[in-house]
């Protein structure tokens, strides 16, 4: 093999290595994941008076909860876009770019959809009604972010979650307005962002970890 | 006087002369291939990429700004300052003709 051949397949290796870089979004997703499998979860209790907050009637307790939410959520979600783990290597590769801005647009689409609720359950005043609208419509929002990241990196665990979250949206549509769509919800979550996002985030540390059936 | 580039001759499928002599070198070769998958790179990332000392991939790195293939981006940090090195969209067009050409000479050579 000359000299020339050895620098070609030099160049061709590390361009290979770019492209097989691991995904760098875990930590993001398990968080995202956990919070919401704990509020839905939360909020299951809340319905079913299984937690009931002393001196505090249920409308005021689910919009403290959900307040609580978006304010932890974001917080935690902040501090962990601060230490992204650049130093892993591939943060620029192709997949990697697709994962921050399909989850950046899954994001704003999923802000856009609860304003839009929290203004119509004002004008409604049907907060439960409206809100029990938007978990299937969230959950499509999980299973086109999760298909696109999946397929684009080949990601078997991501695709599955994907799939999983579509069956979960139409799940929830079947039970709007019942306390068990909650129940649904907050599982949901968990399997479909906590679980994936924490294989994701041991496979950054490990690449050599095949999580892609 | 320097010697003179020999020319090809007017049968020759291909003119060596034509390959960029800003890409071509084994570590500017890694530099580039591996920015044509995963563009930006941290400075760190790339150094342990292509196996090279900091001041030898900076050497590298500045001829291959000087010729606008790649950026570096200092990002502010929690701790010391990231240094980003970005792949350009000349960067990229010149990284696809050094292929080309590379895969006429290989061609070329096959045939001769």
């Amino acid at each position: 093999m000359n000299k020339l051949e050895q620098d070609i397949q030099f160049a061709a290796r590390l361009a290979r290595s770019g492209q097989e870089a691991p995904l760098l979004g875990g930590r993001m997703l398990a968080w995202w994941g956990g919070m919401v499998a704990l509020a839905y979860g939360l909020h299951y209790l809340l319905i079913t008076g299984r937690l009931e907050p002393p001196g505090l009637p249920l409308g005021p307790a689910i919009g403290i909860l959900w307040l609580a939410f978006v304010v932890i959520a974001s917080v935690g979600y902040w501090l962990l876009i601060r230490r992204y783990p650049y130093h892993q290597g591939g943060s620029g590769s192709a997949a990697n770019r697709a994962d921050r801005a399909i989850w950046g647009s899954a994001g704003l689409a999923i802000g856009w959809i609860m304003v839009g609720a929290l203004v119509r359950s004002l004008l409604d005043g049907r907060p439960d009604q409206v809100f029990a609208w938007t978990v299937p419509m969230v959950f499509a929002i999980y299973a086109t972010a999760q298909l696109a990241v999946g397929w684009l990196s080949n990601s078997g665990v991501l695709q599955a979650a994907g799939l999983l979250a579509g069956a979960v949206a139409m799940v929830c549509w079947l039970l709007a307005g019942q306390s068990m769509q909650f129940v649904v919800a907050s599982a949901g979550a968990a399997l479909t962002l906590l679980l994936p996002g924490v294989l994701l985030w041991r496979r950054e540390t490990d690449p050599g970890r095949d999580d892609a059936p | 006087m320097p010697p003179e580039k020999p020319t090809p001759p007017d049968d020759s499928p291909f003119d060596h002369s034509s390959i960029d002599d800003v890409i071509h070198g084994r570590l500017r070769l890694g530099v580039m291939g591996y920015l044509s998958t995963a563009s930006p790179a941290l400075f760190t990332e790339l150094r342990d990429k292509v196996g090279a000392t900091d001041g030898n991939l900076a050497a590298h790195l500045k001829k291959l700004e000087a010729a606008g293939y790649v950026f570096v981006e200092k990002r502010p940090s929690t701790g010391r300052p990231q240094t980003f090195i970005h792949l350009t969209k000349p960067g990229r067009a010149a990284w696809l003709e050094w292929l080309h050409r590379v895969q006429s000479l290989i061609e070329a050579t096959g045939k001769g």
